[in-house]
C-alpha cells in the first residue's frame, strides 16, 4: 500500500482487499472520510482486520477511528507474534482480556496525547500515533467518564482469524461476517448494535465500553470474511441481516479472485463510491474482503 | 477519475429507517378564517415538498392530530409514509385540548415504535411539532406536559412548539424548551422549513446530529 483508502495483499494463506469511499454527507461538509481500517498478517496463517467508524458528531471521530483500528491491530498482532495461540478450548475467553487491553491502551493514549497538546486537536492535524506495546504499558489516566474521549467517538469491529477459526469483537454498529463462498447460507455474523434510535450507537470511547464489547466465535470451515461499516451495510446485506446479499458478494468475490490485487482494490473502491450507492446512503462506506487462498470458485 | 467498477454487482437498499414526524395542529375556534386557511395551504406544501425528496419520501412517516371541538382530539392522518401522505384539511372550531392531544401523540408513538421493532425497522429520534394560537385549556394538561418533557429528557423525542396568534409562552414552555413564534400566519413558509429539516434529519446516520437553522423571517425565539 498506498493510499489509506485502499489496501491489497496476497500473503501467507490470505488474500485481502479493502477500500473506503467518503460519503456525500461528508463531502458536502468538506469533511474527510470518518471510516478507518487496519489489516495485519503477523504470523503464517493468521489474519487481523479491524474496521472503525468515527461518529459524525465527534470533533475528532475520524482520528478516533484511525487510532482504534491501528492501535487494536498492533496490540493484537503483538500477542499473536509472542504467543501464536493454537488449540484454544475457548477462544473468546482467551482473546477478551487482550482485546480489552488493546482498547484501554488506545483510550489512554488518546486522552494523554490530547491533554498534552498545547493547541486544539483538529481533523487536519497529524493523527496520533499508536505504538505497538504490550498490555502492561496500558495505564489509564482515570476511570471517570471523559470529556476528552467524547471527541474521538468511534465504533469498532474486528476479526482475529487463524487456520482453526477465530473471533469477532465488536462495539457499536457495522458488521463482520464469516461465511463459505460456495454456500453463503452458512455464516456467522456479529450484528450491529444501535440504541433505541437509528442515530444512536455505542462507542469504544464511552465509559461503559466494556459492557458493550461483544464477541462471537467461529470454526475453521469458513473461507470468506467480510467486514462492513454501517454505510456499506445499507446495500450489502441480505434482508433481516441474514448474511451477505448473494447478488452483492458473489460478483465481488468472483471479480476479486480473477483480477490482480491492485485492479481489484481500485474496482472495489469505485464500486463503493458509485452513483448507485450514493443514492442509497450519504454515509462513508468501507469494506474489507478476505479469503483463504485455497478458495477457488 | 478511474471508472473501473466491479461488474454485475446488485445493491439491496436496506436503508429502510424511518423518521417519525408527528404534527399536533390547533383546530380551535380562534384559528378560523385566514390562519386555518394558511395552515391548510402549508400542509399541502409539506406534502409536496416531502414527496419531491427521493429519500424523505421513503423515510419520513407522518402522524397528524387535530385538536379542537369540545375537548376533542382526532387522528386526521394516521401513520403514513411521506410518499403516500395526503394533506388533511383541518377545520377550526371549539377549544384547545393540547394536553390530551400530546398524550395521544405519545401513546401512538409508542405503539408505532413497537411496530418498528417487530418489523426490524430502525428509526431516528421522532419529532413532535405542536402548532397553536392559544394555550391548553383541558384538564390535566400539565401532566401531559410532564410526560412530554420526560420523553425529551430521555432522548426518546425531539419536541417543538410553534406559537402563533395569541398563544402564551409559559404554558408551552412546560412541554418543551424549544418554543418558536411564527411570524404572522406564515404557515406555508413554516411547513416548507419543516419539510426541509425533516428531509435532512431522515438521512441522519449514527452519531450524527441534525442542525436545524431557524429562518428568522418566519420564526423567532419568543421572550
Amino acid at each position: 500500500m498506498h493510499d489509506e483508502s485502499v489496501y491489497h495483499a496476497a500473503v501467507s494463506q490470505w488474500r485481502v482487499i479493502a477500500a473506503s469511499a467518503v460519503g456525500t454527507g461528508h463531502i458536502s461538509n468538506s469533511q474527510p472520510c470518518q471510516d478507518a481500517f487496519s489489516i495485519s498478517i503477523p504470523v503464517e496463517g493468521w489474519l487481523l482486520a479491524v474496521l472503525a467508524d468515527g461518529a459524525g458528531s465527534a470533533v475528532c471521530g475520524g482520528i478516533g477511528a484511525k487510532a482504534i483500528a491501528e492501535g487494536a491491530t498492533a496490540h493484537i498482532a503483538n500477542v499473536i507474534r509472542q504467543q501464536n495461540p493454537k488449540g484454544l478450548d475457548n477462544p473468546i475467553s482467551f482473546w477478551r482480556p487482550h482485546v480489552e487491553a488493546a482498547i484501554e491502551f488506545v483510550r489512554s493514549t488518546l486522552e494523554r496525547a490530547y491533554l498534552e497538546q498545547t493547541t486544539s486537536l483538529t481533523e487536519t492535524e497529524t493523527p496520533i500515533e499508536i505504538e505497538d506495546r504490550s498490555a502492561d504499558d496500558a495505564r489509564p489516566l482515570h476511570s471517570e467518564p471523559s470529556e476528552v474521549l467524547k471527541k474521538f467517538h468511534a465504533t469498532v469491529v474486528g476479526a482475529i482469524i487463524s487456520e482453526e477459526g477465530g473471533v469477532f469483537f465488536h462495539i457499536g454498529d457495522g458488521t463482520a461476517v464469516a461465511t463459505c463462498a460456495h454456500d453463503l447460507s452458512e455464516y456467522i455474523i456479529t450484528e450491529p448494535r444501535n440504541g433505541e434510535t437509528a442515530d444512536q450507537t455505542y462507542f469504544f470511547t464511552e465509559s461503559d465500553w466494556r459492557d458493550n464489547l461483544r464477541f462471537v466465535d467461529f470454526g475453521p470451515e469458513h473461507d470468506l470474511f467480510v467486514l462492513l461499516s454501517d454505510g456499506a451495510m445499507t446495500f450489502a446485506m441480505a434482508p433481516h441481516l441474514e448474511g451477505l446479499s448473494p447478488s452483492f458478494i458473489r460478483p465481488i468475490t468472483k471479480y476479486l479472485l480473477s483480477e490482480t490485487n491492485l485492479t481489484g482494490a481500485i474496482a472495489l473502491q469505485n464500486t463503493l463510491d458509485s452513483q448507485a450507492t450514493r443514492e442509497i446512503t450519504t454515509d462513508d462506506k468501507t469494506m474489507i474482503w478476505a479469503c483463504r487462498r485455497t478458495l477457488d470458485l | 477519475m478511474n471508472e473501473l467498477t466491479i461488474p454485475d454487482v446488485q445493491l439491496i437498499d436496506n436503508s429502510s429507517q424511518r423518521l417519525p414526524l408527528i404534527l399536533v395542529l390547533d383546530g380551535s375556534g380562534s384559528m378560523s378564517g385566514s390562519p386555518i386557511a394558511e395552515l391548510n395551504r402549508g400542509l399541502k406544501l409539506l406534502e409536496e415538498e416531502l414527496k419531491a425528496d427521493p429519500v424523505a419520501r421513503l423515510r419520513v412517516q407522518l402522524l397528524v392530530l387535530r385538536l379542537g371541538g369540545h375537548d376533542n382530539v382526532e387522528v386526521v392522518a394516521d401513520w403514513t409514509d411521506a410518499m403516500n401522505f395526503t394533506a388533511p384539511t383541518i377545520e377550526a372550531n371549539g377549544n384547545t385540548p393540547l394536553g390530551k392531544a400530546v398524550r395521544l401523540a405519545l401513546s401512538k408513538l409508542e405503539d408505532q415504535k413497537q411496530n418498528y421493532k417487530v418489523a426490524g425497522i430502525p428509526y431516528n429520534r421522532p419529532w413532535l411539532y405542536m402548532i397553536t394560537d392559544g394555550e391548553p385549556n383541558d384538564t390535566a394538561w400539565e401532566e401531559a406536559a410532564k410526560e412530554c418533557r420526560a420523553a425529551i429528557d430521555s432522548k426518546k423525542l425531539a419536541a417543538f412548539a410553534i406559537m402563533t396568534g395569541g398563544a402564551r409562552l409559559e404554558p408551552l414552555r412546560q412541554f418543551t424548551d424549544t418554543v418558536l413564534k411564527l411570524e404572522g400566519i406564515k404557515f406555508r413558509e413554516l411547513f416548507v422549513w419543516l419539510s426541509r429539516s425533516a428531509s435532512v434529519a431522515s438521512k441522519t446516520r449514527q452519531g450524527e446530529s441534525v442542525q436545524v437553522t431557524v429562518p428568522q423571517n418566519v420564526l423567532t425565539i419568543p421572550t
